[in-house]
């Protein structure tokens, strides 16, 4: 049986460096990349007639559209829906990611603290652009909520800050360790299919019941992110 | 031809299905043993992603002005109390 953990390993496929870093083009890269082109394809092909009545093929990007919509101005607010597209784009490269790493042979960079804790901090950098637009200097009061006495400060604004820095690194550990003890399960699962000869047909069964629920995970850790995200952006934009 | 149904007690019979509605939905309402499980995992989650990002500015903080280990200490200390704050804030945030 092979390691389970084989299946993370990164692996340079074309060697690049550049002033002394690693940049090389990995089978990491590689997956964001699929991951990225596939849902501009997948969204043309669906999208390719565009009626007023939807027919089945265009009401598919329409109803994730509009449940992300929905999302956005539920936890943000109508002034969040400026900034729908980029909540929009997350939600939709993390899902298509996740899923993606689900087909065999292929890489859930999803599974990455570097990867996901990039986007993590895309977002973070996002929303206190967005705080200090919106607020210009109001976006300070963040580190000290209205009603604490000045004197406190000094113990509430390091807290403040190190829970403004902890959300992104919370984001990025619950998607991670979710992708990576899924996929570990899914390997030694499947060990045990060829291990076992014709037994293997139990955990096989079992599999199958595993890679849906896998499936579910990959949609609602997404889900997830995206909620929080928005929770995140909501918080930059309104004072507490 | 059919007889016409009985609807003498038609509202009678509403009343009845709606409660069985409510009392169902009820139930279904209440969060599972799973979902409180996901629940707490990812309130651990918040406490030491706190504590682990205080530890990591002091550490930081330390080697950068060689006061070891001073802002180490104080700050992985004020990160467990952000990681408390981080727990009150989801947990204000889904009641």
């Amino acid at each position: 049986m092979s390691n389970p953990l084989e299946q993370f390993e990164i692996k340079p496929l074309a060697h690049l460096h550049l002033h002394g870093y690693d940049v090389s083009f990995s089978n990491s890269a590689l997956a964001m990349t699929i991951t990225s082109v596939f849902i501009v394809i997948l969204f043309a092909f669906l999208l390719r007639k565009r009626t007023i009545i939807p027919n089945l093929a265009q009401s598919i990007p329409e109803a994730l559209y509009e449940f992300i919509y929905n999302l956005v101005k539920t936890n943000v607010g109508k002034q969040g829906l400026k900034y729908f597209s980029f909540i929009f784009c997350l939600f939709l490269y993390i899902a298509f990611g996740n899923l993606f790493g689900l087909f065999p042979y292929s890489f859930t960079f999803t599974s990455h603290i570097a990867a996901v804790g990039g986007l993590s901090l895309l977002a973070l950098l996002f929303n206190i652009c967005v705080g200090v637009y919106n607020r210009k200097l109001g976006y300070l009061r963040t580190f000290l909520p209205k009603g604490i006495p000045y004197a406190l400060a000094p113990l509430v604004v390091p807290i403040e800050a190190i829970s403004l820095l902890s959300k992104p690194f919370s984001l990025t550990v619950r998607l991670v360790a979710n992708m990576t003890v899924g996929h570990i399960m899914l390997k030694i699962l499947g060990g045990f299919v060829v291990a076992l000869g014709v037994l293997g047909i139990v955990p096989l069964l079992f599999q199958s019941l595993i890679i849906i629920f896998e499936m579910f995970i990959a949609v609602l850790q997404a889900f997830i992110y995206t909620v929080l995200s928005c929770i995140y952006l909501s918080d930059a934009l309104r004072s507490h | 031809m059919k007889k016409p149904k009985d609807i003498s007690n038609l509202d009678e019979k509403i009343d009845a299905f709606k409660r069985k509605e409510t009392a169902r939905n009820q139930k279904s309402d209440e969060p599972s043993s799973a979902h409180n499980a996901a629940k707490g995992f990812q309130m651990s989650i918040e406490l030491l992603s706190a504590v682990f990002i205080g530890f990591c500015i002091g550490y930081f903080l330390d080697s950068s002005f060689q006061t070891k280990p001073l802002f180490l200490t104080i700050l992985t200390i004020l990160g467990g109390f952000a990681g408390v704050l981080n727990i009150y804030k989801s947990a204000k945030g889904e009641n």
